[in-house]
């Protein structure tokens, strides 16, 4: 019953939307003319194509328990392709044109990426009828929304490693407190060479907006510390297991899932931290467009996003859902302010400039941190 | 150069004539008695061209585009080849790995070398139990095997410190053992590199002619010195031949120290590589320009390994009659070798098993065990995956095609190379080569630049044939290690008795390599089914494998899902290797290499 009444709500927004658009794009559910549910005929006409294909860079289990909503709600099941963001990006590329009609959905967390394929062409104008509960600024309206919410970088601390004092350190000023001298031989760094994302939080520190309050020294500091060198994946792993007591640069949504389970870490948002948006579309190309329409009518339900916030703990992007998470309540979790986080970083020229083969600041935190990468 | 044409007799076709066009160089007389190429090894080197040559040339191609080849705004370029060859950029990381190569193999193969001269030729107890430890830890990618060792012997949090220090009452800080330390490295990267080089030795230890090291003792020479002037030098084509093979494996060795946090003076180049893949913006012309820098390195390498295999023929007793080496009696010795053995097992075994097992059923690493708690949440939320039966299936295709045809192609390749020689000998034999050459993920985008306008693409077929091509260079070996052990008289009188050369291969030939080759398979039956680096780039969502499950898992941190599927490829190994134990009779081990 509740599902019939969620697929006619559905089917009347759709239909509202429809009228109002003048199905403009051409990408609408059929039917509309004959007078006949048009939502309904998506549906079937979806499951008539009886399968998708979804291409993503979030991780595996989070993207399969989210798919597995859609396959439930639909009968119809979702084939996941997850890799690495930049291979993701390229395979796309290469299959689009070469006319490998593969992808169904294609989603990503590098903004610039999905930007490109929409200026390629790759990607199809679609336009779900809950697109305006997604903030409109990580949106491209008729193209992507950021279906599957964002991620921030974070320093994190191992509880059973550190005292309650040293807690209140940390939460008061996470980047001064991995310089604190008492933590020698107890840090972890993530290296700026692992991705662009940590590179532009150093840079954003030590010579962005930040620098003067933290500036070089702040780095200095931290790289007086002897700190082990890791990239995110093993990082989080010594920290969980306490080799480290402090870890300086991993992703929140790794570590969502680490807290769930009772690990015994816990994070801070410095402040300025850098973060980003998944955004997810519909391929052009896609060989189930169908299905495809379908799933992005679901996914940007409020239903759909409180499902995905519900497995990956990340806050909630639909203005619909409320964040009822349960590391909201606990008091040493704040929730990044996203005006203190630095998204642009992508398309500032002294950044990419600074941190290209030939910039000097991989050269300089390179030569500070003592490494060789 | 003139070309003659001449009536000859064309191999495969037994009494036939045909009229062949061969290449014959000005003024040599002598050398228009070279054969011209059989049809075997023309039909091997079209096979080649297609599995190794094309995906190696597409590499060479996007090396001089400013994009990955195939995009809309890519066109031709020299600034990836520039900045690779000549900026200076990677100078650095090319000597380092070089440097870190050599080093590797050196110790690899001294390890490797004392390893095997202990298990053929002293009666040490249970021998059979100590080389299968020597061998399992190939069973382990190398990135899972250092996040074992991250678990159980990081200073300050490893599973050993933590637990003898409440143990033995010791200070919270006491650091018993460190394997994040340079010598803590080496020890890690030698577990998964010293098989390679037991298994050439040992193999080219149980081969030899007896009756030299047995003078030298009439002579009363002691064990020591016969072993150093007897045995050693005529073990010297083997153990050159595994420095090679092992120094060009090792360039791709980076990952290791990279889990354990040891900060090499140079960024390893196979860490550019892949970050030129994988760190926005990837450059895919830089890392195919990178592969191609690799390339000429090793391609020396393979010269100098060819001339050391084609010197171990003088070496190598080669009549079909069995040969028993003589045992040196170390009645005290062989004990304390046993003692060894049994030590090094547990480390490289059963230690990390152990921990695999560990982390497959805790949430999280724990590594005080007073505070473990169990549960089977990882392995019951991998098994209801919907995609997990279709890995399963992925893997095990993967797993007996891609050794079954490497085996058959690596004996054509052995066959051409060892028995029919000549030019397109040398030609085939450095194609089968080449894929060693270059690093697994640039072959890999070799293939999907090249397969990507074809239907085949995204299906599991795809990265069956890039397997294929990367492995070609151990089935080569390992069949013609094999082939040099068969006196080939045997085959000369089934085609003087009038069969042909295909018939003489699937009657004479196959039969007698058939211990080799099963022990070549079973082998490649591991290396199939644990690859990661080539399926990650080719599979499609309906093709992954197994080990690009777990791979993703490691990748999002869930160490617990990565356990449980790195078991459960172990199981789909060990029941492979059982199936060839007792079904084919194959045995996992050195003997029949």
């Amino acid at each position: 019953m509740n599902n019939f009444r969620k697929v006619a709500t559905l089917a009347l927004g759709a239909a509202v939307l429809l009228s109002a658009a003048g199905c403009a794009s051409g990408t609408s559910p059929t039917d509309q003319q004959s007078g006949s549910d048009p939502m309904a005929s998506l549906v079937s006409a979806a499951q008539a194509e009886g399968e998708l294909t979804f291409y993503g860079d979030a991780n595996e289990t989070s993207l399969q328990q989210w798919t597995q909503g859609f396959t439930e709600k639909y009968g119809i099941p979702v084939n996941v392709l997850r890799m690495p963001g930049s291979e993701l990006a390229q395979r796309f590329q290469q299959e689009q044109a070469a006319g490998q009609a593969q992808a169904d959905i294609f989603s990503i967390a590098d903004r610039v990426s999905m930007e490109k394929m929409v200026s390629a062409g790759y990607i199809a104008q679609y336009t779900p009828k809950d697109a305006d509960l997604y903030p409109a600024d990580q949106s491209k309206a008729g193209y992507y929304y950021p279906l599957q919410n964002g991620y921030f970088q974070t320093i994190a601390y191992n509880t059973s490693k550190v005292s309650a004092d040293d807690i209140k350190e940390i939460q008061a000023d996470p980047i001064k407190a991995a310089g604190d001298p008492k933590f020698k031989g107890k840090i972890g760094v993530n290296m700026p060479q692992s991705s662009q994302q940590i590179s532009a939080l150093y840079y954003d520190w030590a010579e962005g907006d930040a620098s003067s309050t933290y500036g070089w020294d702040a780095l200095a500091a931290m790289a007086a510390n002897k700190p082990l060198i890791q990239s995110s994946a093993t990082l989080v792993q010594s920290l969980v297991q306490g080799e480290v007591s402090i870890a300086v640069g991993i992703t929140d949504s790794l570590e969502f899932s680490y807290v769930a389970q009772g690990a015994p870490i816990q994070f801070v948002y410095p402040n300025p931290t850098v973060g980003g948006y998944f955004s997810d579309a519909i391929v052009k190309s896609a060989p189930h467009p169908n299905a495809a329409k379908l799933f992005m009518e679901w996914a940007t339900t409020p239903e759909a996003n409180q499902l995905y916030t519900q497995i990956t703990n990340t806050a909630p992007v639909n203005s619909k859902v409320k964040d009822e998470r349960d590391i909201v309540k606990q008091d040493w979790y704040s929730a990044p302010s996203t005006d203190k986080v630095w998204f642009d970083f992508i398309n500032d020229d002294a950044f990419l400039k600074a941190s290209a083969a030939k910039g000097d600041f991989l050269t300089k935190w390179n030569d500070m941190f003592g490494y060789n990468g | 150069m003139t070309l003659l044409e001449r009536p000859g007799i064309a191999p495969g076709e037994p009494g036939g004539t045909a009229t062949e066009v061969v290449a014959a160089p000005p003024g040599g007389a002598r050398r228009t008695r070279l054969r011209p190429p059989s049809a075997l090894a023309i039909v091997i080197l079209l096979l080649l061209v297609g599995l190794v040559a094309g995906p190696v040339l597409m590499v060479f191609v996007g090396a001089v585009q400013s994009e990955a080849p195939g995009l809309p705004n890519n066109h031709f370029s020299w600034d990836a080849v520039f900045r690779v060859y000549f900026s200076g950029e990677f100078y650095g990381s090319l000597l380092g790995t070089l440097g870190m190569a050599i080093v590797t193999a050196a110790l690899s193969v001294v390890f490797g070398g004392i390893a095997a001269w202990f298990l053929t030729r002293v009666a040490v107890p249970l021998r059979r139990l100590w080389e299968f430890g020597l061998i399992l830890p190939l069973f382990l990618s190398p990135f899972v095997g250092a996040l074992a060792w991250l678990l159980l012997a990081a200073p300050n949090s490893g599973i050993i410190n933590v637990n003898l220090r409440w143990m033995l009452n010791l200070d919270d800080d006491a650091v018993l053992v460190n394997i994040m330390t340079l010598p803590g490295v080496v020890f890690v990267m030698l577990l998964f590199y010293v098989p390679y080089a037991y298994l050439f030795i040992s193999s080219a230890l149980r081969n030899m002619d007896p009756s030299l090291e047995e003078a030298s003792n009439m002579n009363g020479r002691g064990t020591f010195a016969t072993a150093m002037r007897v045995t050693l030098p005529m073990m010297r084509p083997a153990i050159v031949a595994s420095f090679f093979f092992v120094a060009v494996l090792a360039t791709g060795v980076f990952v290791i120290p990279a889990v354990l946090g040891l900060n090499t003076s140079f960024s390893p180049l196979a860490v550019e590589v892949y970050r030129a893949m994988t760190v926005f913006p990837s450059n895919p012309p830089t890392a195919a320009a990178l592969g191609t820098l690799l390339f000429w390195f090793t391609l020396v390498g393979v010269y100098l390994y060819r001339r050391s295999v084609r010197n171990s023929n003088r070496y190598v007793t080669l009549s079909a009659r069995a040969t028993r080496p003589r045992m040196v009696k170390l009645p005290v010795g062989r004990w304390v070798a046993a003692a060894f053995f049994a030590v090094y097992a547990l480390l490289a075994a059963v230690l990390p098993y152990l921990t695999l097992i560990l982390m497959s059923l805790t949430p999280f690493a724990i590594t005080d065990m007073r505070n473990v708690r169990l549960s089977l949440d990882g392995i019951i939320q991998v098994w209801k995956r919907p995609d997990v039966s279709t890995a399963f299936g992925n893997t095990l295709i993967l797993g007996i095609v891609v050794p079954t045809v490497v085996v058959l192609i690596g004996l054509g390749i052995s066959y051409v190379v060892v028995r029919e020689r000549g030019r397109l000998g040398a030609v085939i034999d450095y194609l089968g080569t080449f894929p060693i050459a270059v690093p697994g993920i640039v072959f890999a985008t070799g293939v999907l630049w090249l397969y990507v306008r074809t239907p085949v693409y995204a299906t599991v077929f795809v990265v069956t044939i890039a397997l294929i091509g990367a492995y070609m260079p151990q089935g080569a070996r390992f069949a013609s290690a094999g082939l040099l052990q068969i006196d080939r008289s045997l085959e000369e009188a089934a085609r003087m008795n009038g069969a042909s050369k295909l018939r003489m291969l699937f009657t004479v030939t196959f039969p007698l390599l058939r211990p080799s080759l099963l022990s070549a398979w079973t082998l490649l039956f591991v290396f199939a089914t644990r690859e990661v680096n080539e399926a990650v780039i080719l599979s499609g969502p309906k093709s992954r494998p197994l080990s690009v499950l777990a791979w993703n898992y490691v990748e999002q941190g869930s160490l617990q899902q990565a356990a449980v599927v790195g078991l459960f490829l172990t199981i789909v190994m060990a029941v492979g290797i059982l199936f060839a134990r007792v079904v084919l009779r194959a045995k996992l081990d050195s003997s029949n290499l």
